[in-house]
């Protein structure tokens, strides 16, 4: 074999080697690393974590649409969807998880301290009522923000045992909520990896200058009670 | 032939009214469940180390919130130190909760040793209100978006204290009679017409409930097939 010949298949060996790698690393540059965070501590007691079970009863996870997960990784594990429920009022819950088994008796906490991530779905009954109180309660007003074109509301784990809880306002009136134990800044990372499709529903559409957030007076007195369906 | 089959016919009907009688007597039993007053018992010392103890009742459907009356001068006393009383929470499916009550100790948001009124909320980020103290024997909290506007407003006494933004409906209503720490005894509460709005907003009734027997309160853990309501965890 000539000298020229070699060098060309050498070169060319090179070449597809220093291909691969740069490969490689773009694969690996597109996983996202999360670490996971506690919730700062509320200073005072807690009601009991809310269990899985009082989400709903489990449906068949394939008879949910999945989110893509398979570039995320808390804590170091890759995550899959594990279980989902279903509500009474048809709010669906998916539960990303790394591989904890998961029951009725799971404790929310729990599972979120193993690096579980929880996709809420629900549908709001009254979406332009939602938008206006959204848009002008002053616990709500001027705190929105947008990741991927979806308008949405967010905050980080705190009082012991609330999740960081990021809600995405879409435009056919759900609310795709994802719960971690991450930081903010990562939950909105993980967000934009899931892919969910949406419009931008325009909160400042939806002020009203006359707003006020007092209440009226307790009616509690004047409703007709119902007794529960046995 | 026709005797056989007449006999076998015979026996084929006695055996389905046996077995009829299984399904009613099932629903005959879900009824009589489903209409007893919700009770959780109370009457023991706090025993885990470093923990902290609540006896209470919980309803566990999704709703728009409710409200109760609670006795302020049966057991649900409110002890020194690190212990609330006769708080109503209101719980959401992200562990969430606005909460009003009556409590003392310093606990924030309240910080001395007067037994006052006050509310407790985490949606977004917690946010919370020492309220005034009470004359009376008892005392009514009211959590509720009872008019599906998205707003949980809190009442204590009828009197409006605040509101708060929350798209989603509740999952749980919980109502105390009394929590406290370790080494204090656990004596209950009693509560009374309790009521939780459906996510149509309808008032319905949930009964009262008697935190105040003895005695049953003994290991339990927080399950779903524990038939008491009372709750020890390890907390703050």
């Amino acid at each position: 074999m000539h000298k020229k010949q070699l060098s060309i298949i050498c070169g060319m060996t090179l070449t597809l080697v220093l291909i691969s790698v740069v490969i490689a690393t773009n694969q690996e540059s597109e996983i996202l690393a999360i670490g996971l965070i506690t919730p700062t501590d509320a200073n005072r007691p807690t009601p009991p974590s809310i269990t899985l079970g009082e989400h709903g009863k489990q449906v068949a996870t394939s008879n949910i649409q999945s989110l893509d997960v398979s570039k995320v990784r808390m804590a170091g594990k890759s995550v899959k969807l594990d279980a989902a429920r279903e509500s009474t009022s048809g709010t669906i819950y998916q539960y990303y998880g790394t591989g904890s088994p998961v029951n009725d008796n799971t404790k929310l906490t729990d599972f979120m301290e193993s690096g579980g991530i929880v996709v809420e779905t629900r549908t709001l009954r009254f979406p332009e009522k939602a938008y206006i109180a959204l848009a002008n309660h002053e616990d709500t007003k001027g705190q929105g923000f947008i990741v991927n074109g979806i308008m949405a509301f967010g905050y980080e784990a705190h009082a012991g045992i609330v999740p960081t809880t990021l809600d995405l306002y879409t435009d056919d009136g759900k609310v795709v909520s994802i719960w971690t134990y991450a930081t903010l800044s990562d939950t909105i990372k993980i967000a934009e990896k899931l892919d969910i499709q949406s419009g931008f529903i325009d909160l400042n559409d939806y002020v009203d200058p006359n707003w006020t957030d007092v209440s009226e007076f307790d009616t509690s007195d004047e409703v007709p009670i119902m007794e529960p369906e046995s | 032939m026709i005797m056989k089959n007449k006999k076998m016919t015979s026996t084929t009907i006695k055996t389905n009214s046996k077995l009829l009688a299984i399904p009613v007597i099932a629903v005959l039993l879900t009824v009589f469940i489903a209409s007893m007053p919700p009770d959780a018992f109370a009457g023991t010392t706090c025993d885990v180390p470093d923990n902290h103890c609540y006896a209470y009742v919980r309803k566990t459907i999704s709703n728009r919130g409710g409200y109760g009356t609670i006795d302020i001068n049966a057991a649900n006393s409110v002890q020194s130190g690190y212990a609330i009383a006769n708080p109503i929470w209101i719980g959401f499916s992200n562990n969430e909760w606005i909460e009003g009550g009556w409590q003392k100790g310093n606990i924030s948001p309240c910080s001395n040793t007067t037994a006052k009124f006050y509310w407790y909320e985490t949606l977004g980020t917690t946010s919370s209100a020492c309220l005034e103290t009470t004359s009376g024997a008892t005392m009514t909290v009211k959590i509720d978006d009872s008019d599906l506007n998205n707003i949980y407003a809190v009442y204590i006494n009828g009197v409006w204290k605040k509101s708060f933004t929350e798209t989603r409906d509740a999952a749980r209503m919980t109502t105390g009679g009394e929590s406290t720490h370790q080494s204090n005894v656990l004596t209950g509460g009693e509560d009374s017409g309790l009521v939780y709005y459906t996510t149509s907003g309808v008032a319905t009734s949930w009964g009262s409930a008697n935190l105040s027997y003895s005695s049953h309160m003994h290991s339990y853990t927080d399950t779903r097939t524990s038939p008491y309501n009372d709750y020890q965890y390890g907390g703050p």
